[in-house]
């Protein structure tokens, strides 16, 4: 038959793609028909792969608490990541998720999080979740989120082919380590227990009784759960290990089976053997020598939800509180005269609440005198000492250029902010210094009225040296008439610590009386 | 000024660009939020995480941007309008994710606010470089949808606006804002929560059809259609996968499912471009030359447009809320009438690209960039502003 | 070995047993079920289904004890296990035990 006369879909079938509704799978025929696609099984896992055991003992849990326990299939979520062990998603009737290499466990947070009735369930592979997935495996088990996380270890990237990972042995060979793993694997259990988890279990598929009862038994348990499963790889891994290798040719078609036939010899169940010691043994050649399995750890301890719970809690009372504050707030007539677009730059240092007081002058300007007001601030990354500076820009019309271009005043409380803002003043303008920590120098610009006032002595003798950006404010209120003195004053009593609201207030009218007076001069 | 019962700050304040992007969230119906601290948009990140617990609603800091993404998208799957917020580097290490999140039809939203780049560049100073990205970021092709704001009241209002537009087209949107805006404080005023119109994505519901025939990605008219979402534990047992996809959900692994399933991404956003894209108009009518600007740029550019209109340049602005999908038509026939586009950015030249593409060749088209750290000087936009008017100018182009 | 006289008890005793099913088109031949069935009720046949594997094939049902494992272990959903009611057998003998290297 020539092509062009082949139907599409033929030509797909005869060019390996899967076929999507033309499987050859009845469904209905097995008692696990019902929590399976069946439109889409036949599954891609090859002869011999451990993954279909996993299945259906996973498939076995949950049918087992659905009818002892009575789970609604309906809340459970499988969330999986990419790989052979990936492809589960996409063959179990529940909400699945198939995301991406690595990140199922972040998916599975959010979905948990936002709908803790969910039972969500992450069953990824090796390479999986703790190779790229690693830091989201850590994490998840140090919140001890309620998830269970159903680990198919089978030693390798079986997917791409065979490439070694995080788990495979030392000395074990893999398609890019085919001359002996030089790396050592990870013991997940004892990752999982140190990270945090509050369940963790180890079995071999070939243990698929007891595995189906742990895995009961961990998708019930409140907090982190993790179950490692080994399964056999083989295609990949039990092609390139001795395990894969029976004694007679035929053998050589059933991996599989063969390395399940290792398992039982190598499989020691050992309950409540500390996490430590769980490694998986292997010889100098890389061949397992030991596998411990059981269930190693079984320590319920609160989970993250009941920590959110108690949280929120915390957080509504503290609503209610900012609730009245707000309520609270007097209502002021808003200005009605023009005000041209008016430039302000603050400057000293670190701590001295130069960015509070450009808050304070904007909230003014803009709730309170009802202008337009732009507020931004500079500043390293140092929390103290360093150098701070804010700009403010007020307007009665919309700001264009919400930065400084040429202020008309300044408001300066360190020598360093006098050296860095005294030069971009605009000619004609004002410069109010704390004189007490500026000095002016020889050749400071004719230009500009400067006038000082020892704003930190002031606030000193009132009682609080954190008040004197206030003393300035009311300078500076004083001096310029931009922001209306009772705007100014109700944004300074919003914005201090209740606690030291009179002597700021105090604070404020010292500076804006000696302000007036500099107005009258003028 | 009233607060309200529901945990709302009704009312005016003087507020951060970041906050009032929190607070737009929050009105818009956000109750989940996973972050990680990134300088400038960190404040996004506290502001959610003091906020929701007061509204019931979830916070939590995932340990990498990666975790974030994901995670907003889980949350999305289990019905919750979710958002996340981060700057370059974080948005760089988002973008597998957010693939994931555009090939599941998830709603959701993605807030940069943008500074210097490249790698960790300037984190507290503002850049506009993230443009392209916000286009092209993830691999294979998609359309997405990014608004840009001007101020902290439009990120307010555009970030409500990106809730609705992903809920709308289930999908997730960008609100690209900058270290400029994100730091800046100004007048924001919070509506009472009647007078906000919200949109939730079209759900489906048990009953309205069988689990089996539920089809999580119906074809429908094929014309841009979106279909109704379930969400996980209402017994629809969806699947979805980041693998090219069918209407079931189920992958396909070949050339006509791929065909299908871009194609239905990209018509999502395109056949809806009336609807999505916004442009801000000014003085057009006798324009020769228009400046073509968005977020802090075209804020800034307003001066230098004045200053050019008393030089007597007839200078026109437009000004792109929506930055994507990009507003070609307008360009296109723009370009007709006009003698010459000026794009200013704080960028090397990015969405100038754009304008040039769309302008091909019937209007020259210049840029006025500067590449981050500080908005563009007036003086620098008027003299391009000049250039293009076909005036001979003492400023160099670099 | 043998007894030499039947338990008198032996009517109470109460033999679980199970009625394999095999879904021979879904097998792929593994060989799972039939190493590790605890009572050697299944051999790898001879025929072979459509994908060309051999599926396996009950040798003696009457020694199933439905222990499911075979189910269980296998990947491929191709062997179920029903429940055919406990009996109690006609003779006891002892069993071999399984030798484990």
């Amino acid at each position: 038959m020539t092509e062009d006369k082949m139907l599409r879909s033929e030509r797909l079938h005869m060019m390996g793609y899967e076929p999507p509704d033309t499987s050859d799978w009845v469904t209905g025929q097995h008692p696990m028909d019902d929590l399976l696609r069946g439109e889409r099984l036949p599954h891609i896992w090859c002869q011999g792969c451990g993954l279909g055991t996993a299945l259906t003992t996973f498939i076995s849990a949950l049918q087992w608490l659905e009818e002892n326990r009575g789970l609604e299939l309906d809340k459970v979520a499988v969330v999986s990541g990419i790989g052979c062990t990936g492809r589960i998603a996409g063959y179990i009737r529940l909400d699945s998720f198939h995301t991406t290499h690595g990140r199922a466990i972040p998916f599975a947070t959010g979905l948990k999080l936002a709908n803790p009735e969910l039972k969500v369930v992450v069953i990824s592979g090796d390479g999986d979740i703790a190779g790229i997935g690693g830091n989201h495996f850590i994490h998840a088990a140090r919140r001890n989120l309620d998830i269970t996380v159903i680990c198919v270890n089978n030693f390798n990237y079986g997917m791409t082919g065979g490439q070694v990972g995080p788990t495979t042995p030392h000395e074990a060979r893999a398609v890019t380590t085919q001359y002996g793993n030089f790396e050592y694997p990870f013991n997940l259990p004892y990752l999982a227990a140190a990270s945090g988890a509050s369940f963790v279990a180890r079995w071999t598929v070939l243990h698929a009784r007891r595995l189906e009862w742990s895995l009961r038994e961990a998708m019930e348990h409140p907090g982190f759960s993790f179950v490692e499963v080994i399964a056999p790889c083989s295609t990949a891994y039990a092609r390139w290990n001795p395990e894969g290798r029976g004694l007679d040719p035929e053998s050589l078609r059933r991996r599989g089976l063969e390395v399940l036939k290792y398992y039982q010899q190598v499989g020691r169940i050992a309950h409540e053997t500390h996490p430590k010691d769980a490694a998986v043994q292997v010889d100098h050649k890389g061949l397992l020598t030991e596998i411990i399995e059981g269930k190693f750890l079984d320590d319920p301890k609160p989970d993250l939800q009941e920590a959110i719970d108690h949280l929120a809690s915390v957080g509504e009372a503290r609503w209610l509180a900012a609730k009245k504050a707000l309520d609270g707030r007097p209502k002021i007539a808003k200005r009605t005269d023009y005000v041209p677009r008016t430039e302000v730059q603050l400057g000293g240092f670190g701590g001295q609440g130069i960015i509070s007081a450009g808050m304070i002058i904007g909230q003014a300007a803009a709730i309170y005198d009802g202008l337009e007001a732009s507020f931004t601030q500079s500043y390293g990354p140092e929390a103290r000492g360093g150098s701070a500076g804010s700009q403010v820009v007020i307007s009665s019309e919309p700001i264009h250029h919400p930065h400084i271009i040429q202020p008309a005043s300044a408001i300066i409380m360190s020598q360093g902010a006098y050296a860095k803002y005294a030069p971009i003043l605009a000619p004609g303008g004002m410069l109010l210094i704390d004189d007490g920590l500026v000095t002016l120098a020889d050749d400071h610009r004719r230009d500009v009225a400067t006038y000082g006032l020892p704003a930190t002595q002031i606030a000193e003798g009132l009682g609080n040296s954190r008040a004197a950006n206030t003393v300035m404010l009311g300078f500076w209120t004083g001096a310029l008439g931009v922001v209306s003195q009772e705007a100014m004053r109700q944004s300074v009593a919003e914005s201090v610590p209740t606690k030291t609201l009179e002597v700021n207030m105090h604070a404020f009218d010292t500076g804006f009386q000696q302000g007036l007076e500099i107005a009258g001069q003028s | 000024m009233m607060s309200n019962d529901k945990g709302y700050l009704t009312g005016e304040h003087f507020m951060l660009g970041d906050h009032a992007a929190a607070e737009g969230a929050l009105l818009a119906g956000c109750r989940f939020f996973a972050g990680y601290p990134i300088t400038p948009a960190t404040e996004i990140a506290e502001r959610m995480s003091v906020r929701l617990p007061q509204i019931g609603g979830v916070y939590i800091q995932m340990e990498d941007e990666l975790a974030s993404m994901n995670a907003i998208l889980g949350a999305s799957w289990a019905g919750v309008k979710s958002m996340t917020a981060t700057s370059g580097p974080g948005f760089s290490l988002m973008m597998e994710n957010l693939g994931l999140g555009i090939m599941l039809e998830t709603p959701c939203v993605l807030v940069n606010v943008q500074r210097g780049g490249p790698s960790t560049g300037l984190p507290t100073l503002v850049g506009q470089q993230d443009m392209m990205q916000a286009r092209w970021g993830s691999h294979g092709d998609y359309e997405i949808i990014a608004l840009v704001p001007t101020s902290p009241q439009e990120l307010f209002d555009l970030t409500i606006r990106a809730f609705n537009l992903s809920e709308k087209y289930r999908t997730p949107v960008l609100v690209m804002t900058d270290a400029e805006i994100g730091h800046m404080t100004e007048k924001v005023i919070i509506p009472p929560p009647e007078e906000i119109e919200l949109v939730t994505r079209p759900e489906v519901r048990r009953g309205d059809v069988a689990p089996d025939h539920f089809r999580i990605f119906r074809d429908g008219d094929g014309n841009g259609y979106v279909s109704p979402m379930a969400r996980a534990g209402q017994g629809f047992r969806i699947h979805v996968t980041g693998l090219t996809h069918d209407e079931r959900g189920y992958p396909g692994m070949n050339a006509e499912t791929q065909e299908w399933n871009v194609r239905r991404l990209i018509t999502k956003i395109r056949a809806h471009r009336d609807d999505i894209i916004q442009v801000e108009e000014k003085n057009l009518e006798d324009a020769e030359v228009v400046v073509v600007s968005y977020g802090i740029s075209a804020r800034t550019s307003l001066w230098p447009i004045e200053l050019a209109r008393r030089e007597g340049i007839r200078v026109g602005y437009l000004r792109l809320i929506t930055v994507w999908p990009f507003p070609e038509d307008r360009i296109r026939a723009l370009a007709k009438q006009v003698r010459a586009f000026v794009v200013p950015e704080i960028n090397m030249g990015q969405i100038v690209r754009e304008v040039e593409r769309c302008a091909a060749g019937q209007a020259e088209v210049f840029g006025a960039n500067k590449p981050g750290g500080d908005i563009l000087e007036p003086e620098q936009v008027l003299d391009v502003i000049r250039r293009a008017a076909g005036q001979t100018t003492q400023v160099q182009e670099t | 070995m043998t007894y030499w006289r039947q338990p008198l008890d032996r009517e109470r005793i109460q033999v679980p047993h199970g009625i394999v099913h095999i879904i021979e088109e879904r097998c792929k031949g593994c060989g799972f079920c039939v190493e590790f069935c605890p009572q050697h009720v299944l051999v790898m046949s001879k025929r072979t289904n459509s994908k060309g594997y051999h599926p396996p094939e009950l040798i003696d049902e009457s020694k199933c004890v439905n222990c499911g494992l075979c189910a269980l272990l296998c990947p491929d959903f191709a062997v179920y296990v029903e429940n055919g009611g406990p009996h109690s057998p006609d003779r006891v003998e002892p069993v071999h035990r399984i030798r484990v290297t």
